[in-house]
């Protein structure tokens, strides 16, 4: 019997009709989870990061998208079946990105932590219900959780709202969880007492997560694996460690020539340029516009080919090792 | 909480208070001397002199004003002259009829509007949402008085199905009177061939003045609603697999609901003034006809209770929205509690 993955996307392929034409956004997307797995999903803002997170959860539909593709949750499809409905928030847990706008401003903690609950325990009495979102928010280090659990969204800080999304993404234990770069909007001490507090959780409960990130930093700390995204493409993909310490795609190594060192070098290499029009993208590489090392074949379709252990990258220069 | 409403109560007196002294002068600027009017040609010198100094209007207008707000603390706004009776006791007789007019159209601006916007929002910019739209239009662009000659039209002349005129068919005795209102007195008197005959008579005069608050209504919770469904917590709520339901009706209905509700408050409490005209097409023997009689009379006393009491009830309507918004909207409330 061969070992079916957590969650495979396969050949995810998303467009929108826009009134200049139709945009490509998603371009044959490609990546799996395993059980346990923390997996990161990094590129510069605008490159179809959410976009692909929300497609797996099924919530583009009906909003002019065009998505193809399969989704397998545990080797069943779930793109465009009723499957995903009974998934979500059960088996799949969300975390969005911002905390403050993402809570209803009308209802309180308690009810909204409550109807997920209810998903799955739709019976349960109400004192051990309480007992349960109670024993929730603790475990996200939420102080006083009583109070927090009778307040209003606007009353609370926006890393307690934070706390409060993880803690609701968290509480039926779900197989999977997808975290849209939390606590972006929020300080780093917070951003990163947020992330440790996910790391924990999941950990203690064997979910697997898929972060979206721009933040390199939290991919090394993070993560087991990274997917890295330019303009709707995997472009390159592998253990954490191997992409790392040797990026063979010109635009991995751009990233992370981008991060400034403590230990002096320099200042940071920025990036120029932007990500292309999504409604006639450059045919091949998306990135051949902006590469330095671009050549006549890059027009072409380049496919992933393996480097190392697990490490996939879609360049002609795969060959090639990288510099430092 | 308690505060607050009573700042909003001792406000709403201050507002009554102005709109007295304003109606007060108003109708005594009016030419005309009231007195002559209410007595007619024949009546000699010394009778008008008499009811002059009756209605206080030998004194300077200061006077007037001082002695009459002495009555209406007491509850006494003076005689009519024109039905030659106290005005509160007119006042109990016709407002009833007003009210329950109002009060049945209000129930079908909320009953029929919001789920017309709900449905329209849901089903955006497919056929149910555009039929909503057109219909939502058509009740806010025309005047209640021409739907109430239309509906007249096709459901009384054309297809005979509903009576044209006045609170109960001939032949019917009212039953003993609790709250003027006969719909509910006839309830309390188990008499249910009279509550039916109301209601019968009820129904086109209060769809007809319904239907432009019923029209707004709807287009309010439909761009309410839309604006909420946009909100980044309606996208967690489905991506938190709530049904699509409990989303439209509970998630997104309360937080849209703060300000549907403000605006459909001040159109229902606009709606006893739009009675007025569609008593008149219905013969309905409410306020209208008696504010109507008084102010041709110059019958200076009713024109003043008449009014107050039309903005004492606008006023109690928006306190009650007030109150509903409030509770609706915890930011509010909160804020309320604490004083702020």
């Amino acid at each position: 019997m061969i070992a079916v993955s957590l969650l495979e996307v396969k050949q995810l392929n998303l467009s929108l009709r826009t009134h200049t034409g139709l945009a490509h956004i998603l371009k044959d997307v490609s990546l799996r989870v395993e059980a346990g797995e923390r997996v990161a999903l990094v590129g510069e803002t605008g490159c179809g990061k959410s976009l692909t997170l929300k497609a797996i959860l099924g919530l583009l539909e009906g909003k002019g998208l065009v998505v193809s593709g399969k989704v397998l949750f545990e080797g069943e499809e779930i793109l465009g079946t009723p499957r995903i409905l009974r998934l979500r928030g059960v088996q799949i847990g969300f975390i969005p990105q911002d905390p403050a706008a993402s809570l209803n401003p009308t209802f309180s903690i308690a009810d909204q932590l409550l109807a997920v609950v209810r998903r799955v325990r739709r019976n349960l009495p109400k004192e051990k219900a309480w007992a349960l979102i109670k024993e929730a928010l603790v475990e996200v280090a939420v102080p006083d959780p009583d109070r927090v659990l009778a307040s209003y969204p606007f009353q609370l800080s926006g890393g307690l709202c934070q706390r409060v999304l993880i803690a609701t993404a968290l509480v039926n234990r779900p197989k999977l969880v997808l975290a849209d770069e939390p606590g972006t909007a929020l300080d780093v001490t917070v951003q990163a007492q947020t992330l440790r507090a996910m790391r924990h959780l999941t950990e203690k409960s064997g979910s697997s997560v898929i972060l979206v990130t721009h933040n390199l930093g939290v991919v090394r700390e993070f993560a087991d694996r990274v997917y890295v995204m330019y303009a709707g493409t995997i472009v390159e993909h592998g253990p954490v460690k191997s992409v790392f310490q040797t990026p063979r795609h010109p635009y991995t190594r751009a990233l992370l020539d981008s991060v400034p060192r403590l230990t002096g070098g320099g200042l940071p290499q920025g990036l120029d340029g932007h990500i292309p029009d999504y409604t006639s993208p450059p045919k091949g590489c998306r990135f051949r516009p902006r590469c330095a090392f671009a050549r006549p074949e890059c027009a072409e379709e380049q496919p992933l080919r393996q480097v190392a252990e697990g490490h996939e990258v879609a360049c002609v220069l795969y060959a090639e090792v990288p510099r430092g | 909480m308690g505060r607050a409403l009573f700042r909003r109560l001792v406000w709403s007196l201050g507002v009554l208070f102005g709109v007295s002294l304003l109606i007060f002068v108003l109708a005594r600027v009016i030419p005309g001397d009231p007195a002559r009017i209410a007595l007619g040609p024949m009546a000699t010198e010394e009778q008008v002199e008499a009811l002059r100094r009756a209605l206080y209007l030998d004194r300077p207008l200061p006077l007037q004003y001082v002695e009459f707000l002495r009555r209406v603390v007491r509850g006494d706004l003076g005689f009519s002259t024109y039905t030659k009776r106290p005005v509160v006791e007119d006042l109990r007789e016709y407002l009833p009829a007003t009210l329950e007019l109002v009060f049945v159209s209000g129930f079908i601006m909320v009953a029929l509007g919001l789920p017309l916007g709900i449905v329209a929002a849901h089903f955006r910019d497919r056929w149910p949402d555009a039929l909503a739209r057109v219909l939502a239009l058509l009740g806010v662009v025309t005047p209640s008085f021409v739907w109430a000659i239309f509906l007249v039209l096709i459901f009384s002349y054309a297809l005979g199905w509903l009576p044209v005129m006045g609170r109960l068919s001939e032949g019917l005795s009212p039953p003993p009177r609790v709250t003027g209102f006969l719909t509910i007195d006839a309830v309390l008197a188990r008499d249910w061939v009279v509550f039916v005959d109301a209601l019968r008579h009820l129904a086109l005069p209060a769809l007809a003045l319904s239907l432009s608050g019923l029209g707004q209504a709807a287009r309010l919770a439909r761009t309410n609603l839309l604006e909420t469904f946009a909100k980044p917590y309606i996208e967690l709520a489905r991506a938190y697999g709530l049904s699509p339901f409990a989303i439209a009706l509970k998630y997104a209905l309360r937080p849209a609901m703060a300000p549907t509700l403000t605006i459909m408050g001040l159109d229902f409490a606009a709606m006893l003034g739009s009675a007025f005209l569609v008593e008149a097409v219905f013969n309905w023997p409410g306020l209208a006809r008696y504010m109507v009689q008084a102010t041709l009379y110059k019958d200076l006393n009713a024109i003043v209770g008449t009014a107050l009491v039309v903005a004492a009830f606008f006023l109690a309507v928006n306190l009650l929205v007030d109150l509903v918004v409030v509770w609706l909207n915890p930011r509010l409330r909160i804020q309320e509690r604490e004083g702020i």
